[in-house]
């Protein structure tokens, strides 16, 4: 018990001291790259996710175009062209 | 170096989207901790290492950073950076491709278990499709990833 409750003080006491030295010098600063960062993440993703959709209409039209597939020719074709 | 150009057109400059969207995370932990850096570090002499080096290791810490975040990002519970071609959009998705291509969505039904090849069918180059196609389909997906790549490193970094 006395043992977790050192624990719990030393894990205190380092967040604290993190906490402390860590403290931005200008909170309007870090407000402002925080808002900047998060709707240009929200952006991203949902243009990441308009593009995955464009993607799939187009294999879907690409599918229903029903391109044929190509011609390769047989393995006594390719031979002959080698000799 | 036409070959080179060719591995750039098609592999390398998706890479760099990982690179960019790694920096980002590195650098917002960079800022975060700007004030804990411990006195070891500070005292280190950067002249000894070259800057060659130290750039080729952040860039590949960041490539690994920024891959690490869009794929896990996939796989948590909201799917928020997939870049699957195989998902079912919901309202809101289908609303913004509506305002976007000014096209309603229509359900797919290429996905279907029969036709589960056909994605590597074009992959491959085996279907008689134009060239000009092909490379719209690359655009979109290259454009896919580094959207979902940088986004999720922004997230992360907010």
């Amino acid at each position: 018990m006395i043992f977790l409750l050192h624990l719990v003080d030393f894990r205190g006491t380092v967040l604290q001291s993190i906490r402390v030295s860590c403290l931005a010098p200008s909170v309007t600063r870090d407000w402002v790259i925080f808002s900047l960062f998060a709707v240009l993440a929200f952006c991203l993703i949902c243009l990441g996710r308009i593009k995955g959709m464009q993607e799939m209409q187009f294999y879907q039209s690409i599918h229903k175009v029903n391109f044929s597939v190509k011609q390769t020719g047989t393995r006594e074709e390719k031979d002959s062209r080698f000799r | 170096m036409a070959e080179v150009a060719a591995l750039f057109k098609q592999f390398i400059y998706r890479d760099l989207a990982f690179v960019f969207g790694g920096s980002i995370v590195l650098l917002s932990l960079a800022y975060a901790f700007r004030g804990c850096i411990p006195n070891g570090w500070q005292n280190l002499n950067w002249e000894k290492f070259p800057p060659a080096s130290i750039i080729f290791l952040i860039a590949a810490a960041a490539y690994v950073i920024g891959y690490a975040v869009q794929d896990v990002g996939a796989i948590l519970p909201l799917r928020l950076t997939s870049t699957s071609t195989r998902f079912e959009p919901d309202c809101f998705s289908q609303w913004l491709y509506k305002r976007f291509s000014r096209v309603e969505w229509k359900p797919i039904y290429y996905v279907a278990p029969a036709d589960r090849e056909f994605e590597f069918e074009i992959h491959m180059g085996r279907l008689e499709i134009p060239e000009d196609v092909l490379q719209a389909l690359e655009r979109i997906r290259s454009l896919k990833v580094i959207s979902m790549c940088v986004g999720g490193c922004l997230a992360l970094s907010v």
